[in-house]
Formats: C-alpha cells, structure tokens, sequence
C-alpha cells in the first residue's frame, strides 16, 4: 500500500471510531441572544394575530362572512367546500364566536408569553385552516400562508414564552410542582 | 444607583419595543397616531415621531422608577416580573385612560383599548424582564 492510501485508510478509520463514539444526538443549547431573538419573533407574531381580530369583531364578525365564503369558492380540499356551507355556514355565529375567541388567545398568548407553546399550537391549526381554505384564492399569495404555517410550527417547538414573556415565572413554579405531580408535568410542555 | 442605571437600560429597551409595535401594527406608525392625540398632539405628519419620542423618554423614566422602587437586591425574580405587569397596567391606565379618555376627551375604540393593554403588559414584562437579567449577571459576575 502506498503511503497516501495508508493515510487514507488511518483518517477513515480515526473519523470511523469517532462517528462510533458520539452520542446518538447531543443537545442543543440556545445562547441568550438567540432565546431573546425567539421572544422578538413571538412578540411581532402574536400582534400581527390580535391585529386580525379587529375586523371581525362581534357581534356581527365584520368581513368574516366574506371570507368564509370565499374559502367555499377556492379551497383545495375536496368537501371542504359543502363542509362549510351546511355546517359552518348555517351555525356563522358560533363560528365567528370560535375563530375571534381563538385568535384572541393566539395574539395574548404569543404576546405575552402565557403558555406561549399551546398559542403557537393553535396558531398552527388556525394556520393549516387558513391554508387550505384560502390560500390559493386570486389576490392571495400561497407562500404568506405557508410562512404562517412555517412560523406557528417553530414556535410551537421552541420555549420561546421562556424570555419576555410569563412562562418563565409559570416554568420556576411548574418545576417545583411537577417533582409531584403529572398533570403538572404535562401542563410544562404547554410553556 | 446601579439598580437606577440598570431600570434606565431596561426602560429604554422597552420603550424601543413598544414603539417598534406601535409603529408596526396596521401600517407604518398608525397606532402612534392615537398615542399623539393621547399626548395633546394632532397625530399627523410629525407629531407621530414626536409621540415615539415620548414613548421612549417615558419609557426609560419609569425604567428609572422601577429601579429606583425594586433597588433590593434580594426580592426575588418573580415579584419583579409581577411588579414589572403591574408597571404594565399603570401605563396603560395614565396614558390612555386618564391622559387619553378623561383629560384629551378621546374615545378609543374597544379593540384598541384590548391592544393599547396587550401592548403595554408586553412593555412591563420586557422592562422588568430586562432588569432582572442585567441584576442578574451583575451578581454572576461578582460571584
């Protein structure tokens, strides 16, 4: 074997053993830079969700019949469309009520920081909601609702409710709690 | 005189971030307009940077008071956070309640006294959240 084909053979080996020995995933730690960035992100999200309850306000929900009626015309689900006209449709009152109440809860709980993984969360289901009813409607772009989609989804991952925010007084509180019990343990993966 | 320097940082920072959602909440500076008018100003043209301004002059004097009140170094972190929400809902009662309603004679739109509230817990949780941490890593520091 000639020299360079040795070393080769040595570094393959070397780089083997230390793909080997490390950790099936080691951990990941955020600095407080990027946890405060993360917060920043949260903050302007919330407000961009409480800005859209302005115009659906009750009791009548302002432009949501509008809106509503146009997801019958461009969804891109099938039965989707006969979904909302026998169902949401007939009951618009309850269904303005949920979608102003939840966006409420998106935008105070993603400005605030109060259990800010559950806002993001349902800030997801809103989301998927509005991209499969809207988003391929003429005057919309596609990629603002996959972005929503996108942005829900990291925060629901993330703590970021962790700084600026009231988790982190819930998560020293929780942590006590939660050496005892379950559900508070369960009600952690919320902040 | 430190925990007044840090509540002045702290303010100043919280000051920059309500006026950042202020400005950027349905459209460059619109929600400014109304805080102008909250101040006795016409809410056009200038007065709206005029209004950031004093968001921020604000902002940083009551970060000054907030270190000036909470200056024991052993209260622990929750209570500032707590009294930073409380600083919260005080700004948002002086300034859009008494300033705004009772002496401008101003009527605020229900939703924009739900956000003017949000917006101004988000500035009392950034101040004492802020403060908190630079008090924090002084001790750290000095350990």
């Amino acid at each position: 074997m000639s020299s360079s084909a040795a070393d080769a053979h040595e570094s393959a080996g070397r780089f083997g053993s230390a793909i080997v020995d490390q950790p099936a995933s080691s951990p990941v730690t955020l600095s407080e830079g990027s946890l405060i960035a993360l917060a920043l992100a949260r903050i302007f999200f919330g407000l961009l969700w409480f800005q859209q309850i302005a115009w659906k306000m009750p009791p009548d929900f302002g432009g949501l019949r509008t809106d509503v009626l146009r997801e019958i015309r461009y969804t891109i689900l099938p039965g989707y469309s006969s979904l909302i006209q026998n169902i949401f449709l007939t009951h618009f009152s309850i269904l303005g009520t949920f979608i102003w109440t939840a966006e409420l809860l998106v935008g105070v709980s993603l400005l605030l920081g109060l259990f800010s993984r559950l806002g993001a969360g349902l800030a997801l289901l809103l989301s998927i909601q509005l991209y499969v009813g809207i988003a391929y409607a003429p005057g919309e772009w596609y990629g603002a609702y996959g972005m929503l989609l996108m942005l829900s989804l990291i925060l629901a991952a993330l703590p970021a409710g962790r700084r600026l925010g009231i988790d982190q007084l819930l998560w020293v509180r929780l942590s006590e709690a939660a050496k005892a019990h379950r559900l508070a343990r369960l009600v952690q993966h919320l902040l | 005189m430190r925990s007044i320097r840090y509540g002045l940082l702290a303010g100043g920072l919280a000051g920059l971030l309500l006026v950042g959602l202020l400005f950027y909440d349905e459209g460059p500076s619109n929600q400014l307009i109304f805080v102008a008018q909250s101040f006795g100003l016409d809410g056009h043209g200038g007065s709206r940077g005029i209004a950031a301004l004093l968001l921020l002059v604000l902002g940083t004097i009551i970060g000054g008071c907030f270190g000036a009140l909470l200056r024991q170094p052993t209260l622990a972190r929750g209570w500032v956070l707590l009294w930073g929400l409380v600083a919260g809902v005080l700004w948002w009662a002086i300034l859009y309640l008494l300033l705004g309603i009772v002496v401008q004679r101003l009527s605020f739109p229900f939703y924009l006294l739900m956000l003017y509230l949000v917006v101004s817990l988000v500035y009392g949780l950034a101040l004492s959240s802020v403060y908190v941490g630079l008090r924090e890593r002084r001790n750290r520091y000095i350990q």
